[in-house]
C-alpha cells in the first residue's frame, strides 16, 4: 500500500472524546470489574433497598434498627464504589445502634466501612483481627 | 440470682445467640463481627452463655419471625485471647455470663473493635441452627439437653 494512500493512519493523533454516557469501567475489557458491579449491584436492591422498607426486620428486638438516613447514605457510597468498579464487600450488616457496616474478607484480612446514623463514616481495616488502620470519610 | 454462679473453667462451651443476618452461609463462611458488637443493654459486658447450664434452644427462646444461630466458643480461648469472662447469673436463662471488656460505653474503641474481630474470625469454634430448627432429627434425642452439637443440628460452616 502507498504511503501517501489516504486510508493510511498518519498525521497528528486526535485524542478520543469522552462523553458523559461512557464511564472509565465500561472502557475496561474486564470481567471481574463487570463481577464486581454486579455484586455492589445485589447488595443495593436486595439488601439496602429491602431495609429501606423495612429496617425494624433486620435487627434483634434489643438493637437499634438502621435509621433511613444510614440506608441513604450507604445506598450513595455503594454506587459511587459500585461505579468505579470497586471489589463489591462480603456482607452488609446492621450495626445494631441504627448505622450499617459494609464489610469485606480476604483471607486473614479484613475491612469494615462503617456509616453512622449522623450520616459519618469511617473505615477500619485489620490484618488477622489486628486494626491496620482507622480513618474518617468524608 | 441464677444458676451459674461458679467460676468458669477453661475447657466450658460457651454460647452466643447470632441473628441471621450475621451468619448467611454459604455466602459468609464466618460469622460477622457486628454478632459480637456490644448492645445498648450491654452496660456491664456483652452477654453469653455457659452450655453446663443451658441448651442452645433456651438461649435463642421464642421470637416470632426470628431466625438464629448460636455460636460456640470455648472459655479457655478467650482467656488466651485476652478477653475476660465471668459468670453473671441473672435469672432465666440460667448460665448467663459476660465480657466486662467489651461494654455499650466502650463500644467504638479500637480494642473493642479487635476483640470483636477475633471473636467472629478466630474463637468461634462452630455454629449450630439455625433456629427454630429446620432439619428433621435423626436419633429422637432430647433437643434440649444442654451440650455441644448434637444428631439432628445443622453445624456450619458446612451447609
Amino acid at each position: 500500500m502507498p504511503t501517501n494512500s489516504p486510508i493510511v493512519l498518519s498525521g497528528q493523533p486526535t485524542p478520543m472524546v469522552r462523553t458523559p454516557s461512557v464511564r472509565d469501567p465500561d472502557l475496561i475489557d474486564s470481567g471481574e470489574t463487570q463481577a464486581n458491579m454486579m455484586g455492589w449491584s445485589k447488595f443495593i436492591d436486595r439488601t439496602l433497598v429491602e431495609w429501606g422498607r423495612n429496617p425494624a426486620g433486620v435487627v434483634d428486638d434489643d438493637q437499634v434498627p438502621p435509621t433511613h438516613e444510614a440506608i441513604e447514605l450507604s445506598c450513595q457510597i455503594a454506587m459511587k464504589l459500585r461505579d468505579a468498579g470497586a471489589p463489591p464487600p462480603t456482607r452488609i450488616v446492621p450495626d445494631g445502634d441504627g448505622g450499617i457496616c459494609f464489610e469485606r474478607v480476604e483471607g486473614r484480612t479484613s475491612c469494615s466501612l462503617r456509616v453512622y446514623p449522623d450520616r459519618t463514616a469511617e473505615l477500619l481495616a485489620f490484618d488477622d483481627c489486628r486494626l491496620l488502620t482507622r480513618v474518617p470519610l468524608t | 440470682m441464677g444458676e451459674g454462679i461458679d467460676q468458669i473453667d477453661d475447657d466450658e462451651e460457651l454460647y452466643r445467640r447470632i441473628l441471621d443476618v450475621y451468619y448467611d452461609p454459604p455466602e459468609g463462611t464466618e460469622v460477622s463481627p457486628e454478632a459480637f458488637a456490644p448492645r445498648e443493654h450491654d452496660k456491664t459486658g456483652i452477654s453469653l452463655f455457659r452450655a453446663k447450664y443451658v441448651s442452645p434452644q433456651e438461649v435463642i427462646g421464642k421470637k416470632p419471625g426470628k431466625r438464629y444461630w448460636v455460636a460456640v466458643l470455648r472459655a479457655g480461648d478467650l482467656k488466651e485471647g485476652g478477653l475476660r469472662i465471668l459468670p453473671s447469673p441473672e435469672g432465666q436463662p440460667p448460665g448467663h455470663a459476660e465480657i466486662p471488656d467489651m461494654t455499650h460505653e466502650n463500644r467504638h474503641t479500637d480494642q473493642v473493635e479487635e476483640a470483636k474481630q477475633l471473636l467472629a474470625r478466630k474463637l468461634c469454634r462452630r455454629i449450630l441452627g439455625p433456629y427454630p430448627q429446620i432439619m428433621l432429627r435423626q436419633f429422637g434425642e432430647d433437643p434440649g439437653s444442654p451440650g455441644g452439637s448434637r444428631p439432628g443440628d445443622l453445624v456450619g460452616p458446612l451447609l
